[in-house]
């Protein structure tokens, strides 16, 4: 029974992966190809080694870093979704937060992704795994990430299939099984990020990272860049499918949304007193990221920007009016995207080299080869989701008899024939 | 996995790939990879900790090194797996009145570790200060690059690793490729190292370095010295006393003397220039030492002859040096992390490190921490001494003194 369970599940899934409208096989084709671009140019520096990159001894960490501990943030911030609709029993919100693990899910692979481009030796990383490997714990950091995210990824593939094929097998889920994985959840995301910070907060050679507040800061912004991915996916979904999505759910998330970007500049702005202000060597970093240092003024434009577009999308976000105003909470929304990504990408990573510890200067910024491998990653990624939604959504529109959520207007089949059209946020 | 590309997809296509690639990347993805590397690489996949293997199987290992090496490089290579001798504990002083800043330390170090030429890659980082602005690292220079050396109003500090009893770059190894010995040598598995560079970020000196491309050992060029006194050291092995003669042709005769290089001029792909193409020469009337020169031990069975014609004797530059240790000086390959060792291959066997025979003006010392009569005893009992960013409690075992 099972077994003929799951063959249906995989050929109903596959099949509603095949059948889709023009925008749909072009938005999978384009995407295809940005992997296929990625591809390529991981062969170049996978043959080459990383000579290629833009990255040398002294800014050993760049690009891919940066993309790593931003989507560990992406990855965290499902809870968004999670502690509304569980914990406070929310209902417009708990329909949709399955959107939030799945986004989960997409963004820890991204970031295994990014973790094996960024390897030397990407045969090797299977050392730093517990019991196959020689894993350094407890004192290693890193191993502790990677062990944190792949568990964390574990746990949001078990909810989301466990919700998704009850659903299809017009089962209500398990809430014995499944209640205290998604309250685990919330713990779990709130460990990631704070074992992601804990890489770099706990370097005793770079000022700039070795700050008891950096996993505060991480967790302030993962609570605005993930929402603000949520948010637009939420509007897309909504059109693509007519699934109901109310407004109340997405000013809500907006308003979570600016209570955690306030506290993200608020701790921002205690770091910036306290290094102005004390006035020692450790503030060379930060002199380095907003006005340049010695002649080296490569990050001061990312620095500011990253800035600007955070404290705008504040004001946004902050005022009633202006977040229940679809445009403008758009605008917001891409605001605090581009201003996180533009941060933890680029403007967190490369100040902690810059001055290195010997005092010198390393102007890096990410080359071409560097922007084709992360294209490619987040084609990989984009590609996952558009797959994954395209099989949970047709479930959530058909399952009438949920205990985890209210009904769904019918449309199923419509809905599986539906389109999704090209969204980058 | 997006690691290798894909040939333009068909319809069909289409649903194959996305299948493997999100259901079983991880295998696909992994298989596809050692399907696509070279023997060596597939050998490495499948290998085992250092630590885990017995005697047997570390000799075969390194018998299959040896065979690798020679194939590579078409000369004999010897890769041995020295262990630390009892009751040693490595420690290096530097006297910082005494460097001129003739960065020779730096290419013999290069030359002796088989490090890689281009790019270049060097364990020793010699910074240029202002007299008056003491140890202050946002002012130091390490691209200084004057026709002679010493220069008035500077003085030098090279610095490399500094063998820290508490060391940050081992204690963040996720996959525990680097250690320190039972002798204080902390040291890198170049077969296990995964290339995170972790540890480079939380070195607080810069002594890490990474293997950014395939690195380039052999390549072309001599240095031509006047040898001014042998002595004999027993065993058929002299203790040689050279002076530089930049001017003169090469005409190599001693075929074993330690290995250096001079510097080549190498532009990073990415136009960052390093350093250039001549050593600076030596000011013998501004130095502290009087007549700088070079000591090294030649295994002979007569003892080489003083210098009668210029470009008698010279230093091998460029060449790969053969005798090599496991956990030191043997071939790198790209993507790796490698590091300064104090010469294991050296020491081990109770000779100096290429640094210290090398140093023109005597200014490296080293030695046995644990012995009373060792010259690093001497100085740590005698000088003043400082430790490197001691707020960082590394606890350094490489001290900086001032000797006069």
């Amino acid at each position: 029974m099972l077994a003929k369970n799951l063959y249906r599940f995989a050929t109903s899934s596959l099949r509603h992966v095949l059948t889709g409208g023009v925008a749909y096989w072009l938005w999978v084709v384009l995407l295809l190809i940005g992997v296929a671009v990625g591809a390529h140019a991981y062969s170049e520096q996978f043959r080459e080694g990383f000579i290629v990159t833009n990255m040398r001894d002294e800014v050993c960490w760049g690009f891919y870093i940066g993309n790593f501990t931003f989507l560990v943030g992406i990855a965290a911030a499902a809870i968004v979704l999670v502690i509304p609709a569980y914990v406070y029993d929310w209902k417009p919100i708990r329909e949709i937060a399955i959107i939030g693990e799945l986004l989960a899910i997409c963004a820890v692979v991204m970031c295994m992704l990014f973790v094996m481009v960024d390897v030397g030796q990407p045969l090797r990383v299977w050392h730093m795994l517990p019991l196959v490997g020689t894993a350094n714990l407890p004192s290693s950091v890193l191993a502790w990430d990677v062990l944190t995210l792949s568990l964390y990824l574990v746990l949001n593939f078990v909810i989301v299939t466990h919700l998704v094929y009850r659903g299809f097998v017009g089962k209500k889920p398990s809430k014995a099984f499944v209640v205290p994985l998604i309250l685990f959840s919330i713990p779990a995301a709130v460990g990631i990020q704070t074992v992601e910070a804990f890489v770099l907060s706990g370097l005793s050679a770079r000022p700039f990272w070795n700050s008891a507040i950096l996993p505060a800061r991480f967790l302030a912004s993962a609570f605005c860049s993930g929402p603000a991915i949520i948010l637009i996916l939420l509007q897309l979904i909504r059109r693509t499918w007519h699934l109901e999505i109310k407004n109340e759910a997405l000013w809500k998330i907006a308003e979570l949304m600016a209570y955690a970007m306030f506290l993200n500049l608020f701790l921002f702005g205690a770091e910036i007193f306290r290094e102005y202000y004390s006035n020692t060597h450790h503030l060379l970093s930060y002199v380095y990221s907003f006005t340049g240092l010695h002649g080296y003024s490569a990050i001061v434009g990312y620095s500011w920007a990253a800035v600007i577009a955070s404290v705008l999308a504040f004001l946004i976000f902050i005022v009633p009016r202006f977040r229940k105003n679809m445009f403008l909470l758009n605008v917001g929304a891409v605001l605090i995207y581009v201003g996180v990504y533009i941060e933890k990408g680029v403007a967190l990573i490369v100040p902690g080299f810059n001055p290195s510890t010997l005092g010198g200067f390393y102007e890096y910024t990410p080359n071409w080869l560097e922007l084709r491998v992360a294209a490619g990653i987040f084609s990989a990624g984009f590609l996952l989701f558009t797959l994954m939604i395209k099989v949970t959504v047709p479930v959530l529109l058909t399952r009438k008899t949920d205990a985890l959520a209210g009904p769904a207007p019918a449309g199923g089949e419509r809905a599986a024939a539906g389109v999704l059209p090209a969204a980058t946020p | 996995m997006s690691e290798h590309p894909s040939p333009a997809p068909t319809a069909t296509d289409l649903v194959d790939t996305d299948r493997r690639d999100f259901l079983k990347a991880g295998a696909v993805g992994v298989a596809a990879l050692l399907a696509g590397c070279d023997a060596e690489s597939r050998e490495a996949f499948f290998a085992t900790h250092f630590h885990e293997l017995d005697a047997t199987e570390k000799r075969a290992m390194l018998e299959a090194l040896e065979k690798r090496y020679r194939e590579e490089f078409k000369q004999d290579v010897h890769v041995s797996a020295t262990p630390a001798m009892e009751g040693v504990l490595f420690g290096y002083a530097l006297d910082l009145s005494r460097c001129i800043g003739c960065r020779r330390c730096v290419y013999a170090c290069v030359a002796e570790n088989n490090s890689s030429r281009e790019p270049q890659l060097q364990y020793i980082r010699v910074l240029r200060m202002k007299n008056e602005g003491g140890v202050d690292l946002i002012d130091a220079d390490p691209y200084y690059d004057p026709a002679t050396v010493p220069e008035p109003g500077v003085f030098y500090m090279p610095v490399s690793c500094q063998m820290c009893q508490d060391p940050p770059c081992t204690k963040v190894c996720p996959a525990e490729a680097t250690w320190t010995e039972p002798d204080g040598l902390v040291v890198v598995d170049y077969d296990w190292c995964i290339g995170c560079r972790y540890c480079m970020a939380a070195c607080p000196y810069e002594a890490r370095h990474f293997n950014w491309a395939k690195p380039a050992v052999v390549t072309d060029g001599r240095l031509a010295v006047n040898v001014v006194r042998v002595e004999p050291k027993g065993e058929g092995r002299f203790v040689v006393t050279a002076t530089e003669a930049l001017d003169a042709p090469v005409n190599l005769r001693a075929p074993e003397v330690m290995p250096t290089i001079v510097k080549r001029p190498f532009i990073d792909p990415k136009g960052k220039r390093f350093f250039t193409d001549t050593l600076p020469v030596l000011n013998t009337a501004a130095s502290t030492q009087a007549d700088p020169s070079y000591t090294f031990e030649v295994a002979s069975a007569e003892p080489p002859a003083l210098t009668e014609n210029p470009g008698e004797y010279g230093f091998f530059l460029d060449a790969l040096n053969p005798d090599t240790e496991f956990l030191g000086n043997r071939p790198r390959k790209k993507g790796v992390v490698e590091k300064c060792t104090f010469c294991i291959q050296r020491v081990r066997k109770g000779r100096y490190p290429a640094c210290v025979e090398i140093c023109p003006v005597g200014a490296r010392k080293f030695g046995n921490l644990l012995d009373p009569n060792s010259d690093i005893r001497y100085v740590i009992e005698n000088k003043r001494l400082f430790v490197f960013k001691e707020e960082l409690n590394t606890k350094p075992k490489f001290f900086y003194f001032y000797g006069v």
